[in-house]
């Protein structure tokens, strides 16, 4: 407790009563900036803090105004804090915990004394969008006003460590239907449906079900029972009773479904866990909120919804306060005040804007208690400082008849809003309905229903039926039978038309709100009604844009306290009334959901290769390809590469996409697919072959073997198979060819073994004559290597006479093992991705999507080689006709740095002080010394020789252009 | 983008499952005109409402689909197998 509130002349409750939550022979203790709070069992953050007599509980977004309890259900920003270092918890709704260490926000050096209140006191030079206004001229300014502005701005701040602690589980669910609250309709929704042997999933935001009807001030239920005798608790006690002893009714409290989406997906969060659950049919029956009325300083601490009031002490036992005053136009503050009897609160008055009170038996009781009621007034401002010290009401016909009433609490409620942000993602459309005052779903939509509160009435009668009503159609969408559907919703249609012709109407007012002072539309920005109004004025006429410049609706309630009142205001300063201005979308989430829990990094499916184990064991430097996970390298890439071009090399190339593709038109398909031709190639030959979109780029690349007649084993770049393997069936359907296409990435390891002694090493573990006579570069052989069944590649990618292996995937690490060992005596080292870089680079063999982009084709990466034009069609073709008749603006070439500096990956060439190209692939050659990769230049530069300029940090440094491989350019090495 | 859609193969699934091949064009194979093949590279028609789609059952049976889908409502009704529908 803090000095000031003393001063203010709070007295705080000490001695808690029973409370429906809380257990108040089990104490929990934590801390609150710094300072050891006692709170019970079953309590939340804020409820303890409340009864420790803590009333500032956070510091406004703009004016640093202090901020205290309003809403108590997790829809107001005013509760926000840090708790164990994650920002912006509602902490209304966490309950505490042993030790938990809560922090307040957006407050220094405390929230009691906050400098940045000061701004406050300058809200005049603040208006909506000031600092684009202040700070547009000159330039420079806004970049230094800026960096303030965002220190300023803003609420909880986030740290590295605060995220780690989030724990993301997730998980899916389905069910046949799902009932989204728990309160009366939701309850008799999910008991309805249930009958019909469908799978019920109940979700609700609370840990107990019942809704509104636990904390509401409990009362007898005219026309259910023939005595009118059930009361509402033990209506609600009946309903919980059956709902947990149906086998049927999955429950799901703490629950908070934060959106709906598509064939009735739902994104849930539970506590810490993110769940998505998908249903056949939905209802929605998340009821209606209090939500707060409009007037001068109506944002002080001490002003709380009727509803919160009545959480505090039915929920928490906390007495809220010693001399209150209710405002509101409604029934429910009468029950309020009785409610603050009970509790031992002075109820200094009771303020109704209504003229009359249509419920006689609740006035007679308010009469016994001998309080004052003041009829047909309403609010002006409230007094205070750092909380409610009295408030000021007049006559709604005569503003000049004015009364001054302290208190230390004003409990308030301007009626409800619908949380009808669900069925707008749903695809309702929410509109005015003038018959009920309120705005309400104005569509069907197939597959949703929505029941009780939702629909506007405050009658329980109503929120039975039509819960009721909804569990039916629900179940029968579902696809489970209901006798007599039809009979069954007129006979519920009827009951429900007798039960509405005696219920209280809601409403949403339409008088004019005043405009003066600190009288807020919107706790979570701070917006004034003033500044809706000048907003207005200066054009924004439209809900839409006026909430996108004003930002209301946009905080952490997302609208939640003040959609109704921001409506009113927009409706009657641009004279189109509540009817013509619409609403805005309330768009998921609903409520704050991490992002890591969306991203889901559990789901990501990491792949390992056979050999992966034996990888890190030898200290392989790991690196994500695709999916895949390779070694980078075991120590050194240079070395690595060095002993590929002098001894001899094995890398783990089961990453390599693999497809095995059979059938009749197997030579047709991929002379389609291919620019390359396949069909002439022998039995045992193996050729390169690019694979085009029809735009001509260049997609993929990899070699095509031909096992037998029509059947042809092909290799893909590591991340492409997939995509490959789709592009490969697409063109396939529809041409009658009767082709067999099988992914067999992970059925097949691969090893490739390259270098000098390649051969001496592959001969310890194989029988057949690996001579270049006998097996010359570009062929393969079916063999068996170590005792394995195996295909072997005779191919070049690292510039060295080598074999890729492929075998059987189960062989994996005796492979690696019996190579590694083969080939000991000749100095064999495994290498990694970086080195296989190094060495492909130095033969210009490209990496597609490395080296080539959206632009690149076979042509201007200079592989026209392997263009067949005199094919009949192939993907591609008619494109690469067409540049090739145009001419090519610009090549891929090699390049040697004049100097000793390496260029990075994507440094631009620089020709006349422009940028004119780019490095696509840059390394420093172990075997030339010098930096080298490929480029792509203006074609006129792209000349043997030709010095261009590379800019490398901010130098340009000069470069020579080589159109050669410069490793071996004639191929000798191949033929070893 | 949460829509299911019912494959002939593999029954009612998430369209997370599969991959989205673009409304259905027809390929000017052996044409030399080059506005034609710019059209169908580059132009779509961008239906608001129903379109015949290419879907690519990824993580399940890995066979193409034709799917009729609304583009307004995401709504996928008439899938089927690519090889009835040329056959």
């Amino acid at each position: 407790m803090s000095k000031s509130d003393k001063n203010n002349g709070i007295t705080h409750p000490n001695l808690r009563n029973t409370g429906l939550d809380v257990d108040l022979s089990s104490t929990t203790v934590f801390e609150f900036d710094g300072k050891k709070i006692n709170g019970y069992k079953g309590d939340t953050i804020a409820s303890a803090l409340y009864a420790a007599g803590t009333r500032i509980f956070s510091r406004s977004f703009k004016y640093h105004r202090p901020r205290g309890l309003l809403c108590v259900e997790g829809n107001c920003p005013n509760c926000l804090v840090t708790v164990n270092g994650i920002p912006n918890v509602r902490c209304c709704q966490k309950p505490v915990q042993e030790g938990m260490v809560v922090k307040s926000q957006n407050a220094w050096p405390s929230l009691a004394v906050d400098f940045m209140s000061i701004t406050n006191k300058f809200g005049w030079l603040m208006p909506v969008g000031f600092y684009y206004k202040f700070f547009h001229t000159p330039k420079p300014f806004w970049r230094i006003a800026a960096k303030i502005i965002r220190r300023i701005a803003g609420l909880g701040a986030i740290s590295e460590t605060s995220t780690s602690e989030i724990n993301h589980k997730s998980s899916d669910m389905h069910s046949d239907v799902v009932v989204i609250g728990g309160g009366p309709s939701g309850m008799s929704a999910a008991i309805e449906a249930s009958k019909y042997g469908c799978d019920v999933t109940l979700i609700d935001k609370y840990n107990e079900l019942g809704g509104h009807l636990r904390w509401n001030r409990p009362y007898k239920i005219k026309g259910i029972h023939e005595d009118n005798t059930l009361v509402t608790t033990d209506l609600s006690s009946k309903l919980i009773a059956e709902i947990k002893s149906n086998e049927s009714i999955h429950l799901l409290n703490d629950g908070f479904v934060f959106g709906a989406y598509e064939d009735n997906l739902l994104g849930i969060k539970q506590n810490d866990c993110f769940i998505k659950l998908r249903s056949k049919s939905v209802v929605v029956a998340t009821g209606a909120h209090q939500i707060p009325p409009v007037f001068q300083n109506n944002d002080l601490p001490g002003i709380m919804l009727c509803s919160a009031v009545e959480k505090l002490m039915r929920l928490y036992g906390v007495k809220p306060g010693t001399k209150a005053v209710v405002f509101g136009s409604s029934d429910l503050i009468y029950q309020t005040a009785l409610d603050l009897v009970d509790s031992n609160v002075q109820v200094m008055a009771i303020i109704d804007e209504r003229k009359e009170v249509p419920n006689s038996e609740l006035l007679t009781e308010i009469q016994k208690n001998e309080i004052k009621i003041y009829f047909g007034y309403t609010i002006v401002k409230s007094n205070g400082s750092k909380h409610v010290t009295g408030c000021v009401v007049s006559d709604v016909d005569n503003d000049k008849n004015v009364i001054g009433i302290d208190c230390d609490l004003l409990a308030v409620s301007d009626g409800i809003q619908t949380n009808f942000g669900l069925l707008q993602q749903s695809g309702f459309e929410i509109e005015y309905n003038s018959e009920m005052n309120q705005f309400l779903p104005g569509n069907e939509v197939e597959s949703v229903y929505y029941a009780g509160r939702v629909s506007g009435s405050l009658n329980l009668n109503f929120d039975l039926l039509s819960g009721k009503k909804a569990g039916l159609q629900a179940a029968s969408y579902a696809g489970f039978h209901v006798d007599d559907l039809g009979d069954e919703i007129k006979n519920i249609d009827d009951s429900i038309k007798a039960v509405m012709k005696t219920s209280e109407k809601l409403s949403l007012k339409a008088n004019d709100v005043s405009s003066s002072g600190k009288t807020f539309i919107c706790y979570c920005e701070d917006v004034l009604v003033g500044d809706i109004k000048n907003a207005i004025d200066e054009g924004y006429t439209d809900i839409q844009t006026l909430k996108r410049y004003t930002t209301v609706t946009m905080g952490p309630c997302q609208g939640e306290m003040c959609q109704n009142s921001f409506v009113q205001v927009c409706g009657s300063g641009t004279n189109v009334g509540f009817e013509g201005g619409g609403l805005t979308t309330k768009r998921p989430p609903l409520a704050p959901i991490p992002l890591v829990s969306l991203a889901r990094p559990d789901s990501i499916v990491q792949h390992l290769t056979p050999i992966d184990r034996l990888h890190r064991k030898s200290g392989a430097q790991m690196v994500d390809v695709g999916a895949w996970q390779r070694p980078l390298d075991y120590g050194s890439s240079s070395r690595e590469a060095l002993a590929v071009r002098n001894k001899v090399g094995v890398i783990d190339v089961s990453t390599l996409g693999k497809l095995d593709i059979q059938g009749d038109g197997a030579g047709e398909l991929l002379d389609r697919l291919y620019t390359h031709r396949f069909s002439n190639l022998k039995v045992g030959k193996i050729r390169y072959g690019i694979l085009c979109a029809d735009n001509g780029t260049v997609m993929d690349d990899g070699t095509v073997t031909k096992l037998g007649e029509n059947h042809y084993f092909v290799t893909t770049s590591t991340a492409g198979v997939e995509s490959i393997e789709q592009w490969f069936k697409w063109w396939l359907v529809g041409t009658g060819n009767k082709v067999n296409i099988v992914n067999v990435t992970s059925s097949y390891a691969a090893i490739n073994v390259a270098g000098p002694y390649a051969k001496d090493t592959l001969l310890k573990l194989t029988d057949i004559d690996l001579d270049v006579k006998q097996f010359s570069y570009m062929n393969s052989k079916k063999a068996e290597v170590a005792g394995v069944n195996s295909i072997l590649l005779r191919v070049g990618f690292v510039g060295e006479a080598g074999w890729e292996v492929h075998f059987p995937s189960e062989y994996g690490e005796y492979m690696w093992k019996s190579l590694i060992e083969a080939g000991k005596e000749f100095g064999i080292r495994p290498f990694g991705v970086e080195a296989q870089r190094i060495l492909r680079l130095e033969k210009h063999h490209i990496i597609p999507n490395q080296d080539t982009d959206i632009l690149s084709n076979p042509l201007n990466i200079r592989a026209s080689w392997a263009v067949k034009f005199d094919k009949d069609d192939f993907i591609g073709k008619q494109a690469l006709s067409f540049e090739k008749d145009r001419g090519f603006e610009n090549l891929l070439v090699g390049f040697v740095m004049e100097s000793d500096f390496v260029p990075d990956d994507g440094d631009p060439v620089i020709i006349d002080g422009e940028p004119r190209g780019k490095v696509t692939s840059a390394r420093l050659s172990p075997v030339i010394g010098k930096g080298f990769g490929l480029v792509w230049v203006p074609s006129k530069f792209a000349v043997e020789n030709t010095i261009i300029n590379i800019r490398i940090g901010n130098d340009d440094l000069p470069a020579r252009i080589v159109t050669s491989p410069i490793y071996d350019p004639a191929g000798e090495r191949l033929k070893i | 983008m949460s829509f299911l859609i019912d494959c002939p193969n593999c029954g009612i699934r998430d369209v997370y499952e599969f991959r989205s091949g673009g409304e259905i064009t027809s390929r000017p194979g052996n044409s030399k005109d080059r506005k034609l093949w710019a059209k169908y590279y580059y132009f779509k028609n961008n239906v608001a409402g129903e379109q015949e789609e290419w879907w690519y059952h990824a993580t399940g049976c890995r066979n193409w689909l034709i799917a009729t889908r609304d583009t307004l409502t995401n709504k996928v009704s008439n899938p089927r197998l690519v090889e009835d529908e040329f056959k």
